[in-house]
């Protein structure tokens, strides 16, 4: 980095950390993120408590399985005798009880749940009556009690997770999708509205006549970026943490955030790029909106598309499309879906995609900055003589 | 020295000065079919203060910044102590445009070291020269002040330090006047005498060729991008037609040979004589009062909007069209 590109980024960087709306904008996404790592612990934390309304001909024996069954599931079960069957409804009915367990004359026992939400103590509840009515049978039927036992007792299958990797893969590349959206998102629009500052203000003759565009240009890139990346950082921070402290980081995280590195970086400096020259085409800086418009639309495309497409052929295109791929190609990486050669022409066309992206955003940004008097199109200032 | 373009045959072309620090020759731009600047020539002696004078849209601005090198010009060449600008070189100018060029969020004191900093200026002798400066321009307990916290002069004061504030040899100062009270007026020219004073180079823009008549030592008038009077200001006005010697003594109208000018109008009270081209005025009074007993007499030189008007000749419509680039219908020259 030559001493004018510095100086440059260090401006920015100084004067960015001297402004109450970047400390104010940090440390909100700071304590989000403590509220995003805290609050789980007291919210729904800790074992559930579920109270039975029980009516009619249920048997002591069928609680207590229940009851023990769910234990074994952190549920402590809680029982409510009401008078009658409908006495048990209502109670379920007011949410004066989560359930009710309610036994005709036959024996036969129903569960009432108020809706049809699905809680793991319902299923519970069902094996214990089946294997009760089951005992029943086999009882009633003079099957061997050892027998009896040994068919109640029967273990359920085993479940072998074959990729445990993959949930928490599929969870960083979500959180890598959004974060790499939003950090962008906001970088654009911040680093395009200083430039169009800038050349409102006249700061950008003053600093020309002195500095060559292309040290001006990727100082403020360098400086809004390294911004960028300290949000985001400081915005980690609890996450980072609490899965250092509690060590329960999902498998699969680390490689997969150090492998997404480079289209991170990568994806900043080219829409950073692009979008310093877009702000270059305002007049005003009420209209960086407009002239930042079709990066910012392209972007929002690219996130809805990409959340849907990743393991399908528009996923694989999109990994390797240098404006696309720093969104699409770390999530294609978590999931495991990209292979070697994407991989590689990703990061090809990612090289060559800032390269064009910062000689392109130089001629326009060089010939935009001293035209004043009117919104500038981009086509128009292209054909213009420099 | 004088020059003139078409329409002013009575002064002669350019040549370069042997004492110029500054030559630009034969400087060509346009903004898309618009001639912005047309086979432009002048130059800026050190320890003079030079004016860059015209009409809006004459094409001052626009020749500031090809100074600056923030316009490539399609034409023409500019050097400095004889070899070519380059970046190098325009590092030791000092460059104040007409409209704000600050960032008004950050400290005086701090942009100041800032734009030294920019000019390979070590950021103790930065920072040195910026309180120095602050300090001279009476700005000294406003330095950790954010710009857009001070007022429009000391903004400006500001504006001007951060042109200075890493000692340039070459100064140039687009519009510097416009929009300044009288007392602002005063300070400034205060500090652009004292700059040159020191032997140094200054080139400023004004379209208020009135207003600043009394610091230019020389000149460069500018039309449609043109040249149409430049040179010392004493040696023009010299050469004007338009210069009168009035005394209160009735004179014959023979009186006075052609070499020291004719007899305009005689009243019982006096006589206004036009002075001729090159005459001086002490001899031709002396003249004068070799056979009258003069008690009073004035000298009547032209303004420099007069000048300029007479030098503009048949072309002198007076209703410049803006430095518009036809092609993006930007680029304007600020008024």
């Amino acid at each position: 980095m030559n001493r004018i590109t510095r100086l440059v980024a260090q401006r920015e960087i100084l004067e960015t950390g001297r402004k109450k709306a970047f400390w104010i904008s940090t440390a909100l996404l700071f304590l989000g993120s403590v509220a995003l790592m805290v609050i789980p612990e007291f919210v729904g934390g800790g074992n559930d408590d579920v109270t039975f309304a029980t009516a009619g001909s249920v048997s002591a024996d069928v609680i207590t399985a229940i009851t023990d069954t769910a234990a074994t599931v952190d549920i402590d079960v809680t029982i409510e005798q009401a008078a009658t069957v409908e006495a048990a409804r209502q109670l379920v009915v007011d949410g004066d009880a989560d359930f009710g367990l309610v036994g005709d004359p036959d024996g036969v026992v129903t569960i009432l749940q108020r809706t049809d939400e699905v809680t793991v103590i319902v299923p519970i509840t069902q094996e214990v009556l089946r294997r009760t009515a089951a005992d029943r049978i086999f009882s009633t039927a003079g099957v061997d009690q050892a027998v009896v036992d040994r068919v109640s007792n029967l273990a359920p299958a085993t479940v072998e997770t074959v990729d445990t990797e993959r949930g928490g893969r599929q969870a960083t590349a979500f959180g890598l999708t959004i974060i790499m959206y939003l950090l962008i998102m906001l970088l654009s629009q911040g680093i395009a509205t200083s430039v169009a500052t800038e050349k409102a203000n006249r700061v950008s003759e003053v600093l020309l006549a002195v500095a060559p565009t292309r040290s001006l240009l990727f100082g403020k890139v360098i400086g809004m970026g390294a911004l960028g990346l300290a949000s985001i950082f400081v915005g980690a921070l609890p996450i980072i943490v609490k899965t250092i402290i509690a060590s329960d980081m999902p498998e699969g995280m680390g490689t997969t955030l150090a492998s997404s590195a480079l289209w991170v970086i990568g994806g900043i400096v080219i829409y950073l790029l692009l979008a310093a020259m877009l702000g270059a085409l305002a007049d005003r800086t009420e209209e960086v909106g407009g002239t930042i418009a079709p990066l910012t639309v392209a972007l929002i495309a690219i996130y809805i598309v990409s959340l849907s497409t990743l393991e399908t052929t528009v996923g694989v295109v999109l990994s390797i499309v240098p404006i696309s791929s720093p969104i699409v190609m770390p999530a294609r990486i978590a999931v495991g879906a990209a292979t070697a050669p994407q991989i590689v022409a990703s990061v090809v066309c990612l090289v060559v995609g800032t390269v064009v992206a910062a000689r392109l955003a130089i001629v326009v940004y060089s010939r935009a900055l001293v035209r004043t008097g009117k919104r500038l199109r981009l086509m128009e200032v292209l054909r213009s003589p420099s | 020295m004088a020059t003139s373009s078409p329409g002013t045959s009575h002064l002669a072309p350019l040549a370069a000065r042997s004492d110029a620090t500054l030559t630009i020759s034969g400087l060509s731009h346009r903004f898309g079919d618009r001639r912005v600047l047309d086979q432009l020539d002048c130059t800026v002696q050190p320890g003079r203060v030079t004016g860059l004078l015209g009409p809006n849209g004459a094409g001052k601005t626009t020749l500031m910044r090809v100074l600056f090198g923030v316009i490539v010009p399609d034409a023409g060449t500019i050097t400095w102590h004889g070899q070519p600008v380059n970046p190098d070189v325009r590092r030791n100018w000092g460059y104040m445009p007409q409209e704000r060029g600050l960032y008004t969020d950050m400290r005086a004191l701090d942009h100041l070291v800032w734009l030294a900093q920019l000019h390979a200026i070590d950021r103790p002798t930065a920072r040195a020269n910026a309180e120095r400066l602050l300090g001279e321009l009476g700005l000294a307990d406003r330095a950790n002040d954010r710009i857009r916290d001070l007022s429009g002069g000391m903004a400006q004061r500001v504006q001007l330090a951060a042109a200075m504030v890493h000692d340039p040899e070459f100064l140039v100062l687009d519009e510097p006047f416009a929009g300044l009270d009288p007392t602002a007026v005063k300070f400034l020219s205060g500090v652009i005498t004292g700059h040159v004073a020191a032997g140094k180079s200054l080139l400023f823009s004004s379209h208020q060729l009135d207003l600043v008549e009394d610091l230019c030592e020389s000149i460069v008038m500018i039309h449609h991008g043109r040249v149409v009077m430049s040179g010392d200001l004493v040696t023009l006005r010299a050469d004007s037609d338009d210069r009168y010697l009035e005394v209160d003594a009735v004179l014959a109208d023979d009186e006075l040979d052609e070499t020291a000018g004719t007899i305009g109008s005689v009243t019982a009270t006096g006589t206004r004589v036009q002075l001729a081209r090159g005459a001086d005025a002490g001899d031709v009074l002396d003249r004068v009062r070799a056979n009258h007993r003069v008690r009073s007499f004035a000298v009547t030189q032209p303004r420099l909007s007069e000048m300029f008007l007479a030098a503009l000749g048949d072309d002198a419509d007076t209703d410049a069209d803006p430095e518009v680039d036809p092609e993006v219908d930007a680029a304007r020259e600020p008024a």
